[in-house]
């Protein structure tokens, strides 16, 4: 696990930005049920999104690969916005 | 430990050497079974009323006190709390609870001024802050201040007088407290001395529509104590999944275990820290 982080830093520096930005934003903008309704299905996209990205540059993207994080993307989006009126 | 148990939260080769428990079949009967369960809470509110709501200690005077700071903080004159604007919030409060909905406007077609000029009061100007499902008036009050536009109302320099409507009932099936603010200046404006002495009258007791029974059962809490042990569970297994493969130095072709504990970990954290009421 931690091999990865060293062999592909710039990758997992930029999901850990993109996770962070979008924690800090959800409480900085989150005041409206809707805009907190967008911000959650726009990280489940980003993750996926950079799910894409790390393993085209890993070399091993499949389609097993990209169910698992939709998968995995959808859960944390469902539990969420049923958290939200 | 039964085969099956272990096959569900340890990699084993019957499992290629992945836990059940995060395989995207399982993750996607877990996601069915979540829905189900929500389905369920909906249809609790919809089958018992009452049974699922929020309880709340606001008061009309806690937040006419809290108004009045807001606005004495930027050097502005507090509101004079006035009753008709007091009975035109409850009125609003009264309707959304009859008939069902949350907005400034009504599915049929009764905007807020409908209510001022229902109770007689005539305005040059006037607003309308809402909220719902906070438990304390403070962190209701952080919450409009938080917003552009609900803050705008709260420190209005036009605005002279206020009335607060707090009203216990029970919408869409849940029990829960709305709370309407009615900002206004009067068409004859009030006298100069009258203004500026901020003479506060005492504000109306919460009104109830509702039984005053306590809601068994928090929707918010109880939807994230069932998110909260989904994820718990989730986060132990890939803990023990990625250490189990550090251990038996396994390369398998599956997702980054790294990535989805930082993605369920931000989701974990945002459902602990998702703040109540809605305004």
């Amino acid at each position: 696990m931690f091999k990865n982080l060293l062999r592909y830093p710039w990758e997992f520096l930029i999901l850990a930005l993109l996770l962070g930005s979008s924690l800090v934003t959800y409480f900085i903008f989150g005041s409206s049920p809707q805009i907190r309704r967008y911000l959650i299905c726009l990280s489940g996209l980003l993750y996926w999104s950079w799910s894409l990205f790390y393993h085209w540059r890993r070399g091993d993207l499949n389609l097993s690969i990209l169910v698992e994080y939709l998968v995995f993307a959808l859960l944390g989006v469902v539990v969420l916005l049923s958290s939200v009126l | 430990m039964p085969k099956w148990l272990h096959l569900l939260f340890l990699p084993h080769p019957d499992n290629n050497h992945r836990a059940g428990l995060l395989q995207p079949g399982t993750l996607a009967l877990l996601i069915a079974v979540y829905l189900l369960n929500q389905s369920f809470i909906k249809s609790l509110s919809v089958v018992r009323p009452g049974i699922l709501g929020y309880s709340s200690e606001i008061t009309a005077q806690k937040v006419l006190d809290l108004t009045n700071s807001e606005r004495q903080k930027i050097n502005l004159t507090p509101l004079v709390y006035n009753q008709l604007l007091e009975q035109s919030a409850i009125a609003k409060a009264k309707d959304m609870f009859a008939s069902n909905y949350w907005a400034h406007n009504s599915p049929g077609g009764k905007v807020p001024w409908d209510f001022f000029n229902g109770v007689g009061y005539e305005f040059s100007v006037a607003g309308e802050n809402l909220a719902r499902d906070f438990q304390d008036t403070d962190t209701m009050m952080r919450a409009w201040m938080n917003s552009p536009t609900h803050r705008s109302n709260i420190i209005h320099q036009k605005y002279q007088e206020i009335g607060i409507g707090v009203v216990n009932g029970i919408l869409n099936g849940v029990k829960t407290t709305l709370v309407v603010q009615h900002f206004g200046t009067p068409l004859v404006p009030l006298a100069p001395q009258e203004a500026s002495t901020g003479n506060v009258l005492s504000a109306a007791p919460v009104t109830d529509l509702a039984p005053q029974v306590h809601p068994l059962v928090n929707p918010l809490l109880l939807t994230q104590l069932v998110g909260g042990v989904l994820f718990g569970l989730i986060l132990v297994v890939l803990v023990i999944d990625a250490w189990h493969t550090v251990k038996k130095g396994h390369h398998r072709l599956t997702g980054s275990t790294l990535g989805h504990m930082g993605f369920l970990l931000i989701i974990f954290l945002l459902l602990i820290l998702t703040r109540q009421g809605t305004i």
